[in-house]
């Protein structure tokens, strides 16, 4: 059985900011990739298996590609970092950032942020502390 | 016990609606170890698909079905998820029930809605973890107008790829 997805007010303002920037066309992208994710077990599978999607190279090995956010992980919070790779090669270049609530068993997306964005090392990074608040409010 | 509640009348009709139907044997401990004369006692078994308890978001997040049923009131958008469905099916490499549905631009609510039944039920044919019967695979054709041949191989393909995945390492 798949596990609903949720979407924070921030990850809908996101899609939002997608939607006028780069159009209807590349926001549908993003929802249908996440419909995909909420609907099939299999792939849901996938979303707490880390490094999954991509070989020691870095290179796509499935049309989805999952990473934790070491730094925040490292400090004990469940952040994940999601790249559509089917979504890549077609052009748009988007990072789903989501948190997994082990209680619950919900997968809470944060973000929806263009690839070069954010910076993960930062901690001043503006999105990077919306994130952490946004997770720290759970 | 659970109570659950119905909003609508289609909500109700819904529930009523058996996801499955078959024939079974009936063992003669359910039936007061009666014999007949004709043989042995035969039922229609009728599975229903009962909801299971509503799990609550935290505050203030939003399920992705809520935000794509209200995003979907603007047609402009309704329509750029149907086309993004529709590229989506061009990466699938083999004619499953998911490229079947995704190629027609529907997500599985939308399936669900279109032949009578829920999204899980959907989710569940999709994963190949139901045996569909003639009733819904005849639904199915009919929704995404094809053959019911077409549908019955689609739905090999989607348990073909279902075992890969079960025996990969």
């Amino acid at each position: 059985m798949s596990n609903v997805l949720g979407l924070h007010p921030d990850a809908i303002s996101d899609l939002e900011e997608i939607r006028r920037c780069a159009g209807n066309s590349v926001a549908a992208d993003i929802v249908v990739a996440l419909e995909e994710l909420e609907t099939d077990p299999n792939l849901q599978a996938n979303l707490l298996d880390k490094g999954f999607g991509t070989d020691a190279r870095g290179h796509p090995t499935a049309n989805y590609g999952v990473k934790t956010w070491a730094r925040l992980w490292q400090g004990g919070r469940d952040i994940w970092r999601l790249r559509c790779f089917a979504l890549e090669r077609r052009g748009p270049n988007y990072r789903v950032i989501y948190a997994y609530l082990r209680t619950q068993q919900e997968f809470l997306v944060l973000a929806i942020v263009p690839k070069d964005s954010i910076d993960y090392d930062d901690p001043n990074d503006a999105l990077a502390r919306r994130i952490r608040a946004a997770y720290d409010a759970l | 016990m659970t109570t659950q509640t119905m909003r609508s009348h289609a909500e109700f009709e819904l529930l009523m609606t058996p996801f499955e139907t078959r024939t079974e044997r009936v063992p003669e401990q359910f039936n007061g170890g009666a014999k007949t004369s004709t043989g042995p006692t035969i039922a229609q078994v009728l599975t229903f698909p009962v909801p299971g308890p509503t799990r609550a978001l935290p505050t203030p997040f939003t399920s992705l079905s809520q935000y794509v049923a209200e995003s979907e009131q603007d047609v402009e958008f309704k329509k750029a998820l149907s086309d993004a469905r529709k590229k989506f099916a061009l990466d699938d490499r083999l004619t499953t029930l998911r490229h079947m549905r995704l190629s027609k631009g529907m997500s599985q609510a939308q399936l669900a809605m279109t032949i009578g039944t829920s999204q899980p039920h959907i989710a569940r044919i999709e994963a190949a973890r139901l045996d569909p019967t003639y009733e819904t695979f005849d639904k199915l054709a009919r929704a995404f107008e094809v053959d019911i041949a077409d549908v019955v191989h689609a739905f090999g393909a989607s348990k073909g790829l279902a075992t890969s995945r079960d025996a990969a390492p």
